[in-house]
């Protein structure tokens, strides 16, 4: 059961972090001049 | 080749034309959102606004001309994803009735409603989200033939990871192509600001669209190894999409040459939805379907590849004057020009 989450859901969740990281980070940069 | 082969090639061609146009669109209807969300919406409305308005009638006549050509070309598909698609289709038709809404009102009417624009932004990535149902249940292992009926498997299809990598594709990809697309239209317009910030936006999206990209193939593994099989027949053709990956993301990175950034990612998206679509030949849907299946009679599969050929020849120059008259006009593009009052 643990095996097969690891191999299919990890991998899926660290994608949709990263997802998830790329829209906070795009809110947060502010070194574009305003 | 066969009739059938240049039917398929045919359609998937107004595919991938409708894939980058409405990446580029949705994309760019979901960065007007985020940019009030983000406190920068006076950097990037106008850009976007200037680009927007003359394109977002053309973008679904490629989706029309391939739902036409599927059905007429391969009216089995008719059968098998009418039904398994009603709810997916109707969410679909549902947003893009709620994103038509808001060009209407947002162009004709005086107020602006906050709600509307954050609603219309969200559809830019629902749609395609929906959209791409389709391709995980054409992997096969979601329709299930109950006698003469088809029925999909919405528990199968929600629980399973494939689809929500293909999800995630969709949405990295909509904002992934429409920020580089922008980028280099900001460049076009001499606005700075717009750019830089665009910019950062497509670097931003390049890591986790080639993530998803990656997680699908690692996905079909499991979930459909006869196409993960014949995936690595055309392995080449991967590798060069990943080689315009890169060159993508070195332009941009060196804030140079950003006409040809947008061209790589075009040929990195080419390869990639080529090599898709032929390790899937000749399944339209694992393991019911394939273009064998019921094929249209000659006399028909004849007739729709020359009005076909037409459509595309007429839709080519059309799009090219509305690039040359709007889009890529330099006076327009600056917002010295409106179009259409000399």
């Amino acid at each position: 059961m643990m095996q097969t989450f690891l191999i299919m859901y990890a991998p899926l969740l660290i994608v949709a972090l990263s997802v998830v990281a790329a829209f906070w980070a795009g809110l947060k940069d502010a070194r574009v001049n305003d | 080749m066969t009739l059938e082969v240049i039917g398929i090639s045919v359609l998937w061609l107004f595919l991938f034309g409708y894939i980058i146009v409405a990446s580029i669109d949705f994309g760019a209807g979901f960065f007007s959102a985020y940019s009030y969300w983000a406190n920068k919406q006076h950097i990037l409305h106008r850009i976007i606004q200037r680009y927007l308005s003359p394109v977002w009638e053309v973008t679904n006549v490629f989706l029309v001309f391939f739902f036409v050509g599927i059905v007429g070309f391969f009216p089995k598909t008719a059968y098998y994803y009418g039904s398994v698609l009603l709810v997916p289709a109707s969410i679909s038709i549902v947003l893009l009735a709620i994103r038509g809404s808001y060009y209407a009102f947002h162009t004709y009417g005086g107020t602006e409603r906050n709600w509307y624009l954050l609603v219309y932004g969200l559809t830019g990535l629902l749609i395609p989200a929906s959209l791409s149902i389709v391709l995980t249940i054409s992997e096969g292992g979601f329709v299930e033939r109950r006698g003469e009926a088809v029925a999909l498997d919405y528990g199968k299809l929600f629980a399973s990871p494939l689809s929500w990598s293909i999800v995630l594709l969709s949405v990295t990809s909509v904002l992934y192509i429409s920020a580089v697309f922008l980028t280099y239209y900001a460049n076009e317009a001499g606005d700075e600001r717009a750019r830089e910030l665009l910019r950062r936006y497509a670097l931003l999206w390049s890591g986790p669209t080639m993530l998803s990209a990656l997680l699908i193939i690692y996905q079909l593994r499991y979930h459909n190894p006869e196409h993960y099989a014949n995936l690595w027949q055309v392995a080449w053709m991967l590798a060069v999409s990943f080689l315009f990956f890169v060159a993508t993301v070195y332009w941009l990175w060196k804030k140079q040459r950003f006409g040809s950034a947008f061209i790589a990612l075009l040929f990195q998206y080419a390869f990639a939805f080529y090599a898709y679509g032929i390790s899937h030949y000749p399944y339209l849907l694992y393991p019911h379907l394939t273009i064998y299946d019921g094929f249209t009679n000659e006399t028909m599969a004849m007739a729709l590849i020359v009005a076909f050929i037409a459509g595309f020849l007429l839709l080519i120059p059309s799009l090219y004057l509305l690039m040359r008259l709007f889009l890529f006009n330099k006076a327009y593009v600056k917002g010295k020009w409106e179009g259409g009052k000399g």
